[in-house]
């Protein structure tokens, strides 16, 4: 079974399944081994549903302030970003953003 | 509104991931009101959360004065821990006594966007789940005793967890400990660290940045969004609530996430988190905190993605970039295929 990244588990999505499930072990209903499966198929899905279901582009611009690389993983740190989407245009004073490499080793 | 395929998306997700461990859940015995009650649970946080539109949120709204007629003490007034204990196992029974196993699941939609405190509606789901998943489990053992005894265990429980506020999720630690479903055996002590420690990972980060932007929206008067809006009329709920979910008090957890790349790493199978107290934390979290401290990398907006390259020329940096989920300004988007073209300014 291919490997997929844990990097969206810090999203919206990822976050709100974490504590989910947190509430589930919390409250004795299921086990953490059966938490971090799900954790697992979520990576999967998110993952798939991200390359396979999402059509919209963006377009950001800025200021560089810090950039880092390390284990193939690039942070940015963007000052006063703007960002264009399909039909939507919005800017903030500050953005971080990780990335993981899209071709993964062994791939 | 361009992050309105947002909602249509995590719908997709949640089905798929529910779909798709619905045998892990057959194979550790647990019963599948559980994973409708996660689904529930999981969608109502999503929605909670106001990151895109949903549609169907208005007709949950008006549903809310018919579903809560019997009950309304969420429109009350007191809301004490008891007040809590209490309303929960009213409506909880309501619930389990209407549909059985299937939790009406816009019974519990409504009640969080109705009641904004973020704890309140896992409490409810909670203890909804308790007397469910007792009818379900404990099929033949439904006698006045057994109600008896744990039911009071269990307010005693939730009761704990509003009286004492934010100390309660400090130890978080120990607190699933102490559930006797997960204190049994080494393997699952190891699971539970393991767990523990992707909780704290994930955790922090995203809710540090949904704490900034709230405060910053409703400070800015913006509509919408903002998770803390409406405790101006409650009791002593804000501390709960700012304290509910995060960090403990020391900063070690921050550090296990500060290292960015354990956190977004390839799943590695029962990668194990190093403690909290990890000698290589000290390693890892120099620059981060250096940021930190100057108040620099606060940042509110995220973009989680894949580079596909990344290339310089002078100072102007361009990244071609997919497969991402933002968070800006309190609102989700995703993209496909993203360009980044950014200046370097030394």
């Amino acid at each position: 079974m291919p490997s997929y990244y844990e990097l969206y588990r810090s999203s919206t999505l990822g976050t709100a399944l974490t504590d989910s499930l947190d509430e589930l072990i919390q409250a004795g209903h299921i086990t953490p081994q059966l938490a971090i499966q799900v954790l697992e198929q979520y990576d999967k899905s998110i993952s798939e549903t991200l390359a396979t279901k999402v059509k919209a582009k963006a377009v950001m611009k800025g200021n560089l302030r810090t950039y880092r690389f390390c284990d193939d993983v690039w942070t940015f740190i963007i000052k006063n970003p703007n960002f264009k989407f399909d039909h939507d245009i919005t800017a903030a004073d500050k953005v971080k953003i990780v990335a993981c490499n899209a071709k993964r080793p062994g791939e | 509104m361009s992050n309105s395929i947002v909602a249509a998306i995590y719908r997709y997700v949640i089905d798929d991931v529910v779909r798709n461990v619905h045998a892990d859940f057959e194979g550790h015995g647990v019963d599948t009101s559980v994973l409708e009650e996660l689904q529930r649970s999981w969608e109502a946080k999503i929605i909670q959360s106001r990151v895109a539109s949903f549609p169907g949120e208005e007709s949950i709204h008006s549903t809310i004065p018919d579903i809560y007629a019997h009950g309304g003490q969420y429109h009350g007034g007191a809301r004490t821990a008891a007040a809590y204990g209490h309303h929960d196992y009213t409506s909880a029974a309501a619930m389990a006594g209407g549909s059985g196993v299937n939790i009406n699941s816009a019974a519990s939609l409504a009640s969080i966007i109705n009641n904004p405190e973020s704890m309140a509606p896992s409490a409810a789901s909670l203890a909804s789940l308790a007397q469910s998943g007792r009818g379900q489990l404990l099929l033949d053992d439904d006698d006045d005793a057994d109600s008896d005894s744990q039911q009071p265990q269990q307010q005693g429980h939730y009761g704990g967890r509003y009286s004492s506020g934010g100390g309660h999720h400090i130890p978080q630690n120990d607190g699933a400990a102490d559930t006797p479903a997960v204190a049994a055996g080494a393997a699952e002590t190891g699971a539970l660290a393991t767990w523990q420690a992707i909780r704290n990972a994930r955790r922090l980060d995203y809710q540090r940045a949904l704490e900034v932007c709230a405060s910053k929206s409703s400070s800015g008067g913006l509509v919408g969004g903002q998770v803390d809006g409406a405790s101006d009329d409650e009791d002593d709920d804000d501390d709960d609530e700012s304290n509910a979910n995060p960090p403990p008090a020391d900063d070690s957890g921050r550090r296990a996430i500060a290292s960015a790349h354990p956190n977004v790493g390839l799943a590695v199978p029962a990668r194990v988190e190093a403690p909290e107290d990890a000698i290589n934390s000290d390693l890892d979290d120099s620059d981060e905190d250096e940021d930190n401290e100057g108040g620099a990398e606060e940042t509110e907006h995220i973009v989680l993605c894949q580079y596909e390259k990344v290339t310089r020329s002078k100072n102007k940096w361009k990244c071609v970039l997919r497969d991402g989920i933002m968070l800006i300004n309190g609102r989700d988007y995703l993209f496909q295929k993203a360009t980044g073209e950014f200046e370097w300014m030394s």
